[in-house]
């Protein structure tokens, strides 16, 4: 399997291989062209030399005329000679049969004639000339220098070239390293935020730093880990409050059923005048209510969270005064008068629902006040009030009281018949409504509910 | 018999554990929050404290920490184990968790009761005395010979006196679980009881539900 490369690691070497291999072609390249330019520069010395030399040797040679035939072969060998030192060669034909050769096997050379050829391994420049002079007319001359020097610069060249490429690769590569990395440090860094995160780490966040790209990055890095963060912290708080739910309702339907159970068992086992049974009877009548209660609400909870309200045009002013008047004997008992303060005023909404709201607002309202309390309900174009001069409830009860089962004071609200569950329906039913729902109170001045449309 | 404070906000309950506690002889004060039951702890001496963990005021975990050596039964209905746990950790002495059968209520405050040695010594009604230390009883002053599982009998009627008990729950309570006996061994027993002590008024059958021994001690 091959192992997936890092972003780095591929940065680095798409950008070094194709350099280095570049630099090499580049400097070979450069190498070959020198050494083919030299190559010219010598067969045109060279060229230039034998011209000198060929003219020289049609003087050197004019003499047979003077001195007869065996001139040619004397000046042929000196110039035989004076070439050796110098690995410089000559090779004399007289009508393509060769009458002299300072070589020891020139012929092969001669039938495969180029201007720069190869002779056991070493280089010569060759040239050719048929001679003009009169007597030498049926000559032609050879011209054979070596030129292996050349062979050993272009070598010696090629090295160095080599050399300096490897040594230039050598320290781009350190330095392109260097860079990348640090041009990469970002994305590195997200990688290991990413990595804590999904370790469980939800407060790992990462440094904007680097390039406009690997800023903007980070920053929607830190930005998506703070809604998962928030998601996370809501859910666990959904869960937890869940989970008070079920605890606050496993606790109210305990008690109820705690008594029912144990009343009846009393009635069992017990012997029992007529009054004590009545009374324990009467007991249980009365905690069987409470779980009815109790039940009814969750199931009109439950209800009206899974069920689409009913949109009708619903005359708010009516509902408050029929309101007033159907808690007229209970606001009675306690001496608490209800004033409603009602202009004209319809929203789109449940009409049971909503009377179902205010019933149970205003009865807090009524609970919480004292003798001679006033309960007012009002409302006006965009919203409507439950306000009393009660007792109040302090910031952090406030916080509390649409919880599930939450109770001020516990032992008074159960006294007074309540399951606990007044509030949490309102909440709920101004919540499918789109309704908002807020308490302002003040501990022993009275407390403000106002339902804004 | 025992002196008991009951610690208990929901007046109904509170009322069943004192009416059920007085039938079989305890005396019972009522108290509705955690500050009560401490004042009252510091005013008076108990056998025993029942004690609901979620009062108003004190909680039961705070005022278990202010009851000097009361044992504690903690009446609750959080069942998590953490609050059992927790309970039990503080130094209480068991832990009931509602709903509870009255039986189970009674059964458990005369555990704690014996394991503190605060259970009496000796029961009379009438002209019948029960001696729960040499485990003997007499009649008009004149011993009388029981088996031990009638003495054993006799000792569950008189621990849960005015409370029927079902032939059941009395195999339970006095053969124990493993007996391979029927309701007729107990209906043998309670005979001979009623026989051997004259009590044939007091040991009363109870329609559908078994025995009582009906005494008025409160």
């Amino acid at each position: 399997m091959v192992k997936k490369m890092k972003f780095w690691q591929i940065a680095y070497i798409v950008t070094l291989l194709p350099f280095v291999f570049c630099m090499y072609a580049g400097l070979l390249s450069l190498a070959v062209y020198t050494f083919s330019e030299q190559v010219d520069n010598r067969v045109e010395s060279c060229r230039a030399e034998f011209e000198y030399l060929a003219r020289n040797f049609e003087l050197d040679s004019r003499s047979p005329l003077e001195f007869g035939e065996g001139t040619l072969s004397y000046v042929m060998e000196a110039y035989g000679a004076y070439g050796k030192n110098d690995r410089l060669y000559f090779i004399f034909q007289k009508n393509g049969e060769t009458v002299y050769c300072s070589l020891p096997d020139g012929s092969d050379l001669i039938a495969k004639w180029e201007e720069f050829q190869r002779i056991d391994g070493d280089r010569y420049v060759i040239l050719k000339t048929d001679l003009s002079a009169e007597w030498a007319k049926e000559y032609r001359m050879y011209y054979i220098r070596y030129a292996g020097d050349l062979d050993d610069a272009f070598q010696s060249l090629i090295l160095l070239y080599i050399g300096v490429a490897t040594l230039v690769s050598a320290s781009l590569a350190a330095v392109l390293l260097f860079l990348i990395k640090k041009l990469t440090k970002p994305l590195e860094e997200l990688e290991k935020a990413s990595d804590r995160i999904a370790a469980g780490d939800l407060t790992s966040r990462v440094k904007a730093q680097g390039t406009v790209e690997t800023v903007s990055l980070a920053g929607s890095f830190n930005a998506m880990a703070d809604t998962v963060g928030a998601q996370m912290r809501e859910l666990e708080q959904n869960a937890e409050r869940k989970q008070m739910l079920v605890n606050n309702m496993a606790h109210e339907l305990r008690t109820p059923l705690t008594s029912i159970m144990g009343y009846a068992e009393y009635i069992g086992r017990a012997s029992l005048n007529e009054e004590e049974r009545i009374d324990a009877c009467m007991r249980i009548m009365s905690e069987a209510e409470r779980l009815k209660k109790i039940s009814e609400k969750l199931l009109d909870k439950a209800y009206i969270e899974h069920n689409e309200i009913k949109k009708e045009e619903v005359d708010i002013s009516a509902l408050l005064r029929d309101t007033a008047e159907r808690l007229k004997q209970k606001a009675n008992e306690k001496s608490v008068t209800i004033t409603v303060e009602a202009s004209e005023c319809t929203v789109s909404g449940d009409e049971t629902l909503l009377s179902v709201l205010f019933y149970n607002l205003t009865e807090n309202a009524i609970k919480a006040c004292g003798k001679d309390g006033r309960v007012t309900l009002s409302c006006e174009g965009s919203g409507a009030c439950v306000s009393d001069d009660g007792k109040g409830m302090t910031p952090e009860q406030l916080t509390h009281i649409t919880e599930p089962f939450y109770r001020i004071d516990k032992s008074r609200s159960r006294a007074e018949g309540g399951a606990g569950l007044g509030l949490t329906l309102c909440r709920t039913i101004a919540e499918q409504h789109g309704f908002g729902l807020d308490f302002s109170s003040q501990p022993g001045k009275g407390t403000k509910i106002t339902l804004t449309f | 018999m025992a002196k008991i404070l009951i610690a208990e906000d929901e007046l109904p309950i509170n009322d069943l554990i004192k009416k059920n506690l007085r039938l079989v002889g305890h005396e019972c004060t009522q108290v509705f929050d955690g500050d009560a039951a401490v004042r009252e702890l510091e005013n008076a001496h108990y056998d025993l404290l029942i004690l609901d963990v979620m009062l108003p005021g004190q909680s039961g975990f705070e005022v278990i920490g202010q009851a000097n050596g009361t044992p504690v039964i903690f009446v609750t209905a959080k069942d998590q184990l953490s609050d059992r746990l927790r309970g039990l950790r503080l130094g209480a002495e068991d832990y009931i968790v509602k709903p509870f059968e009255i039986l189970e209520l009674v059964e458990r405050v005369h555990t704690v009761l014996r394991r503190f040695r605060t259970t009496p010594h000796a029961f009379s009604f009438d002209d019948v005395t029960v001696d729960f230390d040499s485990r003997t009883v007499s009649k008009g002053g004149k011993p009388v010979d029981l088996t031990p599982k009638e003495f054993d009998l006799l000792e569950a009627f008189v621990v849960n006196r005015n409370l029927a008990l079902s032939r059941d729950r009395l195999l339970a309570l006095v053969w124990s679980y493993g007996f391979d006996g029927d309701g007729r061994t107990v209906d043998t027993h309670v005979q001979r009881l009623r026989k051997k002590l004259g009590i044939e008024n007091r040991l009363k059958t109870v329609y559908k539900l078994g025995y009582r021994l009906e005494v008025n001690d409160g």
